[in-house]
């Protein structure tokens, strides 16, 4: 609320350049305030409670972790006997509600196609896998639900 | 505000955090925030076997309402100093 009463304080007068504000101020205010202002702009994965993971491009967000992602995929593990498999299925642009978000962490590309990652396979291919897994209930990947009163 | 003032005590440190749906992820202590929400970097993931499409990511902003525990090497921990913080903050807010 406070930088939009600046914001229109500043319109008054009529300076267009001084309501551009560099995005490092937002977290200056406090030397070592934990923040989301170094993954802007960046790829990001997202753990939901439901135990979804989205990854995508992190736009903006705000003091309750609400999130808005750009090229949204929802990325999809399968373990099983045959290795490890992931898959994303394209969402588009989200926005993400805070209270729904457990972690956010920058994504590494090296680290993904690094060899202790599982190896990307395509959103067909990893339904059917899914599925071929769930009816036979093999999938070793971990549960990552939270409860609703966690 | 206890706690965020002594979360900040440690940052640069190594630390565990376990979290309510299980995962546990150890890293270094980059920041902390009111909400108690922490920035680890450097992290690992524990059971990196069950949750292998953790491990790529680098930095790590853990909402503070997902944690259950953090854990701290005892060395960097002044147990006689909090005791005595908190117990000056809860004999002042007494009436």
């Amino acid at each position: 609320f406070l930088s939009f009463q600046e914001g229109r304080r500043q319109r008054r007068e009529g300076r267009l350049e001084a309501r551009l504000q560099a995005p490092g101020s937002m977290a200056l205010a406090l030397p070592a305030a934990a923040s989301l202002v170094d993954q802007l702009d960046k790829k990001v994965l997202i753990l939901l409670r439901d135990g979804r993971h989205l990854v995508g491009i992190m736009r903006s967000f705000d003091q309750f972790s609400n999130v808005v992602l750009e090229e949204t995929f929802e990325r999809r593990v399968v373990v099983s006997a045959e290795g490890k498999h992931y898959g994303d299925i394209p969402l588009g642009l989200y926005v993400v509600r805070g209270d729904a978000v457990v972690l956010l962490g920058e994504v590494s590309e090296e680290r993904e196609a690094g060899p202790d990652h599982p190896t990307e396979v395509s959103p067909e291919e990893i339904i059917a896998l899914e599925e071929a897994v769930h009816d036979d209930h093999q999938n070793t990947a971990g549960p990552l639900t939270l409860a609703d009163d966690a | 505000m206890l706690f965020y003032s002594f979360f900040k005590t440690l940052v640069n440190k190594e630390i565990a955090v376990e979290l309510k749906n299980d995962v546990a992820l150890t890293g270094r202590l980059h920041s902390v925030d009111q909400y108690l929400n922490i920035k680890l970097l450097e992290t690992k993931v524990v059971d990196a076997e069950r949750y292998p499409q953790l491990t790529s990511m680098t930095s790590v902003f853990i909402r503070g309402s997902v944690v259950r525990y953090i854990q701290i090497p005892k060395a960097d921990v002044d147990v006689d100093l909090l005791q005595d913080a908190a117990r000056k903050q809860n004999t002042s807010s007494q009436p």
